[in-house]
Order: C-alpha cells, then structure tokens, then sequence
C-alpha cells in the first residue's frame, strides 16, 4: 500500500508487532538500513512492511527520531544534539532503553544505536556495581568470593 | 514533652507534605501531558493512531522487569554500552553481574584506549613513617582530563617509576647499607621480632631521623627493581640490580644525589602475564654509552647478562616486537644479527637493528647564536633514537634531535631542548629504513621508559600524525652542580612545530615523566 502526498512524497506503512501501523514518507523510513533494503528490494509495494520485532511504542519512538534526523540533514549539529539529548530522556519515561537499542539494532539505525548506548553508558558512568544493580534490578550472581576475587583483581577501580 | 506539642508538630508536618506530594504529582501530569502534546504537535504522528489514554496505565506497567530487559541485549550490544564507558566504569560494569563480567572479558578488546601521563612522584619525607602517611603515584588521564591517584603498598614506599611495560609499572627502589643491616638484625636478634612486621624500608626511612651521626649506614648498596601493577596492587620483585657486574661501576661512576634507579635505562617484559614472560633490562654500563643487555624472569634469584663480550655495541632501545627482542644498536655490524639465547631453559630471541639513520640522514652544522639566544646553539647537535610499535603492529624507530646549547663561561655545561623527530619504518630483516613523512592517524607517546603507539580513532579529541614526548636526561658528568632536564610536549608531523603543555616545575631528582598504557580490564587486553 504505497500513498502518495501532495508534495508527491511516497509514504510507506510500517506494521508494529502488536499491529499499529505507522504510515511516514519513504525518506524518513529509510533512515533504516533494513526498511531501506526492504524497500529496495520491492517488499513495500504491497500493503505494510511488518516489523515483527518491534512494538508499536518503541517504533513510534524510533519513527520520531527518523523524522528529525531526516528532516534536517547535518546542518545546525548542536541544535540536533541537544535535541537528541532531550529525546532519549523524554523516551525514557515510557519505553525502555533496552528495548530502543533493540529496535535500533534490528532497524539497523546506527545513529539511534549510538545515541541509546551512549546513554545507557552515561547512566552506568560513576556508579557502584550495586547503584547499577539496584537501577536496573538486577541480580547480582556472583558469590562472595567469585566478587572478592573481581574486586582483587582491578582493585583500583573500586578505591 | 505533651501531647499538644505531638499533635502540633504532627499537624504541621503533614501539612508540609501536602504540597510536596502535589507537586510531585504535578509534575508527573506535567510529564504525561508533555508527552500527549509531542505526538499531537506532529502532525504526521496524529496519523499514527496512539492511544492516548493507554498510556497511563501502561507507562511503567506494560515494561517487563528490568533485568529482563538486559537480558534480552545479545553480548555485542552489551559490548556496545560497555565499550563507551572510561576504563574504570568498564571494570565496575564486569562486576555487576556473570554475564556483564563475560562481555566485559571477551568483548572489551576493541574498547578505547586510555593513555595516561605519570606526574611527578612527591619528593618523599624521611618521617613518612611517623605521620603514617603513604606516598602516591599519580596519573593524568589524557582522554577525559582526570587525575588518578593511587596509594602505594607500603613495601613500595620509597619506589620511583621508571617507566612501564604491558600494563605493569617498573619501580625502582634504593636499599641503604642500613636496610641490609637492621633486616639481618630484625632476623638474627629475638628482642626485635616484633618489628618484622614493619616493611625495612619504612623502618630504615624513621631511623634515619634519628641516628643522623651514624651516617656510614646511609649510603646506597643496592637498587631493586620490582614490577607494579597498579590495577591488582600486585607487585613481584626482580633480581637486584648488584648481580649485574657493571652495577658496581655504575655507582661509583654517577653522583650519589643522582638516584641509582637510572641504573636501568629500559625494562621491558615479554608478556603481560607475569608467570611466563622474561624480563629484558637495558642497563647503563660504566661510560655514558656503553649499556649492557640483562634478562631474568621473575622469581630468579640473578640477572643474566648476554651478549657482554660485544664491547663495541652501543644500545640506544629495546622493544618486544613480535615475540623478539629487538635491541637498537648505534654502532657496530651494519647487518641485522638475530641471536637465540639460554635463559635456563627458556630461549630467548635477540634482534640487534643497527640504527643505520646517522650514517645515512646525519649532517650536524657547527655551533652558531640562534637570533635572540645568548646561548650558542649547535642545532642538532644531539640525538636520541626510539623503538617503537605501531598500533599496525610495524616496527618503527623515531629519532629525537635536540639542540645543544653551549654556555661559553662554562664549556661543560650543555642543555638539550628537544627540536624535531623523524620516522623510519624498518625492515626486520634487513634493518633498511624507510623514511615516513606521516604517522598515518597515529599518536605515539615516547618516552625512555616506554613507548607505545596507538590510533587517532581511538582517542577522541585526539589529532594524529603526532608524537607525545616526555624526556629524561641526566646530566651525570656534572659532578658538582647535579642537573636532570625533564621536557615534555607535542611535536606535529605536518606541520614539523612543537607545543610545550607542562608547565616548568621543580621536580625531585629521582622523579621520571614518562606515558603508561593501563593494562584493561579483567587481565585480557591486546598484550597477552
């Protein structure tokens, strides 16, 4: 199912897993390596490109970043990266990082890559393994003296 | 206190808290409508049909738990997250769970690189002992600017980095005449048992204070090498420096205030894993040229020296380059020797590369006043050749000129600033240079006690085509005015112009300025 806008943009739908369908001009999916080959490769013709792996939450998050990205091609840098900046953190409140560096791998958007983990990265940054165990609920496995033993071995990182 | 006190405190406390929770429930709102209006404001995503009341409920409930979450990352988008954190939140994040430890170990290795610069150790107090106070190393990290700080075990107190090799810091540490004496009387005499516990060194510092007329006890008899590794704050001591025969000679020949760790020019270890790796010591001989080659392993009671019959070898540097130890030769044979050596059982591959580039490249003018210099100025007048490997894994060696500045009042004093460098790819088997008029992106850090090279790439905020120098010269044949020059800069290839970043400071005599790779994490890097 392929429409065409007045401004004769071709727009393609994307079909989330839970079956939202996201309708967005070809430019702005294509942002997507792999919605990128997939319409190259003729899978878009016909009805809706499914994307079996992602929700309809992430992807309408995904789709925002696309949006911006394609609309304003490298020109203004710092305004797009405090706009990234002010994405990842409104994102955070409703979907989990995890699941958008998922999406963001499976679309195969390296820049969205990035961006997500560099930011789960600054959120590790300057934190205790138990802070960032505590932040995510995570299981520490590790017995006492498997820990003891990371810890002698680059005891000073933990000083 | 009564009861109408309670209810009073009690009452105006709840009162606070009213507008606290409604704040903070505001703000919850305002973040719920902020998100409504994002969409709406698009407005292509008003196509998409969002469903806008789902969202309250679904905010935090509809995600699954989130270890889950992590769990459903496969290990190189793990190594992704991982990879961008600074070496110490990258070791942190091993130990947070098994499977962060594995992305951490196996994955880490293309993680980037943190060069750190070793500031100048603190000029050490001989009442350390009585203030308890350990002294420290300290490190300025390159890649974000931050100074690392790191206490030293107290058996390493009165220690001074020399240099590093795979991660492991060399120390060197003077043993008094005293030392020897007070460890043979700790051990031979019951009423001083107790204080076994204390480390001779700290013991000897404290006494010192004390015994100033007994001063025949304070002279040097011996220097010691130990291997640090400060990630583990394991330290394995080497042969002492005596057992080299031309240790003796040596100190006979510097001025006492010249610390004897200078002894060992370069130290540079096979591996990174200490329990099979051989040790090679660049060692300065009884003239300022004429260094000797000493290996031993750790744990050896002796070092060994080889090659001691090639008197007419002069060795500018070492380097393990592909298992072998190529050793830089200034004169001598023309031709690349490779040599296999016995080590007790262990053979060690030996390359001596002549450093063909002065026979070939060299043409020093004669003294002349640089305009605005009151100093004459033999430009070029001195050298220094460097190995090095690049991060490709080639074998290259840097020649450092400096000018020499001739003081005419007192024709003994000459002070070397460094001018230029030049690069030199060399063939392994040939010993041919190619000259190389570009690093290819590549930063080297050069110092005598260790060099590496790694890429631009890698070091964000970093240009290549540079060599980061930090210079050691001591001056030993002033015997009576001591004099150690410590220079430390940026020399850029292309535009053949050098910055000067630290700042001139009075530095202890002992004290080296030298680049160390920190060895990453969980023991595995790129050395083993």
């Amino acid at each position: 199912m392929s429409i065409t806008t007045e401004n004769n943009e071709k727009m393609i739908t994307l079909m989330s897993s839970d079956g939202e369908e996201f309708v967005v001009e070809e430019a702005v999916a294509a942002q997507s390596q792999t919605i990128k080959h997939l319409i190259e490769d003729g899978c878009s013709t016909e009805g809706s490109i499914p994307l079996p792996n992602v929700t309809g939450r992430v992807l309408s998050e995904v789709i925002q970043y696309c949006k911006k990205h394609s609309s304003s091609d490298d020109k203004e840098e710092k305004e797009l990266e405090a706009w990234d900046a002010e994405f990842v953190k409104a994102a955070d409140d409703h979907v989990a990082l995890t699941d958008l560096m998922m999406a963001a791998n499976f679309l195969d958007i390296k820049g969205l890559l990035d961006l997500v983990a560099q930011t789960l990265a600054n959120m590790i940054t300057g934190k205790s393994p138990e802070e960032v165990r505590r932040m995510w609920n995570i299981k520490n496995d590790f017995t006492p003296e498997e820990a003891e033993k990371v810890r002698k071995e680059n005891q000073w990182a933990f000083e | 206190m009564d009861v109408k006190a309670w209810m009073f405190l009690s009452g105006a406390l709840t009162l606070l808290t009213i507008p606290v929770v409604l704040f903070a429930y505001k703000r919850h709102i305002d973040i719920l409508l902020f998100n409504v209006y994002r969409r709406l404001r698009d407005p292509l995503c008003s196509i998409i049909k969002v469903r806008l009341f789902d969202y309250r409920g679904q905010s935090r409930e509809g995600k699954s738990s989130p270890h889950e979450l992590w769990q459903n990352l496969s290990e190189d988008m793990l190594a992704l997250v991982a990879n961008r954190l600074p070496l110490f939140d990258r070791i942190r994040f091993g130990s947070v769970c098994k499977d962060w430890q594995r992305v951490a170990k196996e994955k880490s290795n293309d993680a980037a690189p943190n060069p750190w610069m070793m500031l100048p150790q603190e000029r050490q107090s001989q009442m350390s002992f009585f203030y308890l106070k350990q002294s420290r190393l300290s490190f300025f990290n390159l890649c974000n600017g931050t100074v690392h700080n790191f206490k030293l075990p107290w058996p390493l107190q009165s220690a001074f980095c020399c240099g590093s090799s795979k991660g492991w810091l060399i120390m060197a540490q003077e043993i008094l005449q005293l030392e020897t004496d007070l460890s043979y009387l700790i051990r031979s005499d019951p009423f001083m048992q107790e204080l076994k516990w204390w480390p001779p060194a700290i013991l000897c510092r404290y006494l010192i204070g004390k015994l100033e007329f007994w001063s025949d006890c304070f002279y040097i008899n011996e220097t010691r090498v130990i291997l640090f590794n400060p990630a583990s704050r394991v330290f394995l001591p080497l042969p002492l420096a005596s057992t080299i025969p031309c240790y003796r000679a040596f100190t006979r020949y510097i001025d006492p205030v010249y610390n004897t760790s200078c002894f060992f020019h370069k130290i540079e270890l096979s591996s990174a894993d200490t329990s099979n790796c051989v040790v090679a010591a660049l060692v300065n001989g009884s003239e300022v040229r004429r260094r000797v080659l000493a290996f031993s392993k750790p744990g050896d009671k002796r070092w060994s020296v080889m090659l001691a019959d090639r008197e007419e070898l002069e060795y500018a540097d070492i380097l393990y380059h592909k298992g072998t130890l190529c050793a830089l030769t200034l004169k001598g044979n023309n031709q690349v020797e490779d040599h296999i050596l016995n080590l007790g059982e262990t053979q060690v591959n030996v390359k001596l590369i002549p450093d063909l580039s002065r026979r070939k490249y060299y043409n020093p003018g004669p003294p002349e006043f640089l305009h605005g210099q009151e100093f004459l100025v033999r430009r070029d007048g001195h050298f220094h050749s460097y190995l090095v490997e690049s991060a490709e894994g080639a074998l290259l060696m840097i020649v450092k000129n400096a000018n020499v500045l001739v003081d005419e009042t007192a024709p003994d004093l000459e002070y070397l600033k460094t001018s230029s460098f030049a690069v030199f790819r060399v063939d392994d088997d040939t010993g041919q240079l190619t000259p190389l008029r570009s690093l290819d992106g590549e930063v080297i850090f050069l110092s005598y006690g260790g060099s590496f090279s790694l890429s631009a790439e890698d070091l964000p905020g970093f240009r290549g085509n540079c060599i980061f120098f930090s210079e050691n010269h001591e001056y030993f044949h002033h015997y009576e005015d001591p004099i150690a020059s410590r220079e430390n800069g940026v020399y850029y290839l292309d535009s053949k112009t050098i910055q000067r970043h630290f700042p001139s400071v009075e530095l202890p005599l002992q004290s080296r300025l030298s680049w160390f790779l920190p060895n990453s994490v969980n023991g595995k890097s790129k050395f083993n």
